[in-house]
């Protein structure tokens, strides 16, 4: 009889447990399909009212990924990933390209998704199916709390392959939409179609390595954040100091969305002042506290981001 | 008579403005220094046509605050806009407009500018462009560091500049 009292209060507790549900175990493979498919397709990314193209050829063999994204509208430009490398090419002469944002598709970046977490902080629910680039998609949504967007996911019915993200806010408006407008899934990538077409022009490129994850450490900082929105931790952290004055950087993640804290300058006596810019879902908040700069900017309402301003110290620092 | 250089100011406000733009606009704003409120006057209405959002809350910019100090990366052509104070013009709507952007290390030699001094007093100016050019790095940053978490990414690492070489 006990025996059965444990099994039925295990039973339940992993009833309740959120991550288990269907929802988060179509994400989970969402993000793996991303990353380990073979594919080929164009996207669409608006950002506010702003609105880019791109092309993207997409290979996975033997555990190891080859990308390469066109920019379909505007300037000319081609990103090549392999494996942890990044490679940029534009034709020579048109550099302002890079002055613009370079969107990755979706969640092709992130090493793995925290379920758990995003668990604590998102409401997973399946709100229907719709068609995205011919393809039958389930619509996943995540709501969190008033501190942050809900995101909406349309995942391929077989592979969970990404079709289609949004994020929105809390009146419903698409603050920045991804989406698939052609895709095949499953393609057969010959290496030719990997190769970029800048790369024998005349080209300048840019080269990048991800940079090894160091453990954030913020705890001898000048700042001190005495409100976060719940659910969101320490992801990384940054700091120098000179005659310039301090600066100490600060990204915080709930597992999903993100933001980042900029402290810099010196302790100047300065004139009340700040000023607020949003681009999509981006806002960016910047501000003056004991006389130091201070610059909140991440995929979170303004709301959020003045409350951490308002809840921020800054101690003179030992010179 | 300045119709070119209101040209070029529509073309540095798209963020498309190349060095012919800039040597334009330097050029009509010493012959009359009085285009660049009626520059700060377009800038406005071009945010407003393209329902860029701007929020001031409580923007008491004062000419007689100091600049923050900070150390400014600057490519050649944004110093001599910030000296000529044409950025600083448009720098409330520029902020609006911000995008991510890769910040671009100076691939040229910065050019020695002739700075008249008003010009160069104009603490408003000053501030408000360093504001805007901390700004720019500022996004780059938190796009670099978000797109390890956030689905909605942008930059994907810390980008190195370097000249084309055959690999």
């Amino acid at each position: 009889m006990r025996s059965y009292l444990y099994l039925s209060v295990l039973l339940a507790l992993v009833g309740a447990a959120p991550v288990q549900a269907m929802e988060w175990q179509w994400l989970n493979a969402m993000r793996q399909a991303v990353q380990d498919t073979s594919y080929r397709g164009d996207y669409i990314h608006r950002r506010g009212d702003q609105t880019n193209a791109y092309s993207i050829v997409h290979r996975f063999d033997q555990g190891q990924a080859v990308e390469l994204l066109r920019q379909l509208d505007g300037d000319m430009l081609e990103i090549l990933r392999d494996g942890l490398r990044t490679v940029c090419y534009f034709p020579d002469g048109s550099e302002a390209a890079l002055t613009h944002a370079v969107p990755a598709a979706p969640f092709s970046q992130v090493a793995e998704l925290d379920l758990q977490r995003i668990g604590e902080n998102y409401h997973a629910h399946a709100s229907g199916e719709q068609r995205v680039a011919g393809f039958n998609a389930r619509i996943i949504e995540l709501k969190g709390d008033e501190w942050r967007y809900s995101q909406r996911f349309w995942l391929e019915t077989e592979s969970n392959f990404l079709l289609q993200s949004e994020l929105i806010d809390p009146s419903g408006v698409i603050l920045e939409q991804f989406r698939f407008t052609r895709l095949e899934i499953g393609a057969t990538i010959e290496a030719a179609e990997l190769v970029p077409s800048l790369k024998d022009s005349a080209v300048l490129q840019q080269v990048a390595f991800r940079p090894p994850v160091d453990v954030p450490n913020d705890a001898d900082y000048n700042s001190q954040l005495d409100w976060l929105p719940v659910g969101f931790s320490l992801a990384h952290s940054e700091a120098h100091q000179d005659s310039t004055g301090i600066y100490e950087q600060r990204t915080f993640s709930d597992g999903l969305a993100s933001f980042s804290v900029f402290i810099e300058g010196l302790a100047l006596p300065a004139a009340d002042q700040s000023a607020l810019a949003k681009m999509g879902a981006t806002t960016a908040l910047m501000t003056s506290v004991s006389g130091y700069s201070v610059t909140i900017i991440g995929e979170i309402p303004v709301m959020t981001a003045k409350k951490i301003a308002q809840m921020l110290s800054i101690a003179t620092p030992a010179l | 008579m300045h119709a070119k250089a209101n040209e070029s100011f529509s073309a540095f406000l798209d963020g498309e403005a190349s060095e012919i733009d800039v040597q334009r606009m330097l050029k009509a704003l010493d012959d009359q220094p009085a285009l660049l409120s009626q520059w700060h006057g377009l800038s406005k209405a071009k945010a407003g046509l393209q329902g860029e959002v701007l929020i001031d809350t409580a923007l008491t910019f004062d000419a007689a605050v100091p600049a923050v100090g900070v150390a400014v990366h600057n490519a050649g052509w944004r110093l001599r806009l910030q000296q000529a104070g044409i950025a600083a013009a448009v720098a409330l709507v520029v902020i609006t407009g911000a995008r991510y952007s890769l910040e671009l290390q100076p691939s040229a030699p910065v050019l020695a500018t002739v700075v008249t001094p008003e010009r160069i007093n104009n603490a408003l100016a000053q501030q408000q462009f360093e504001a805007q050019l901390r700004l720019d790095l500022y996004l780059r940053e938190h796009a670099e560091q978000a797109s390890f978490t956030t689905g909605h990414v942008v930059v994907p690492a810390q980008l190195r500049w370097l000249e084309a070489q055959p690999e």
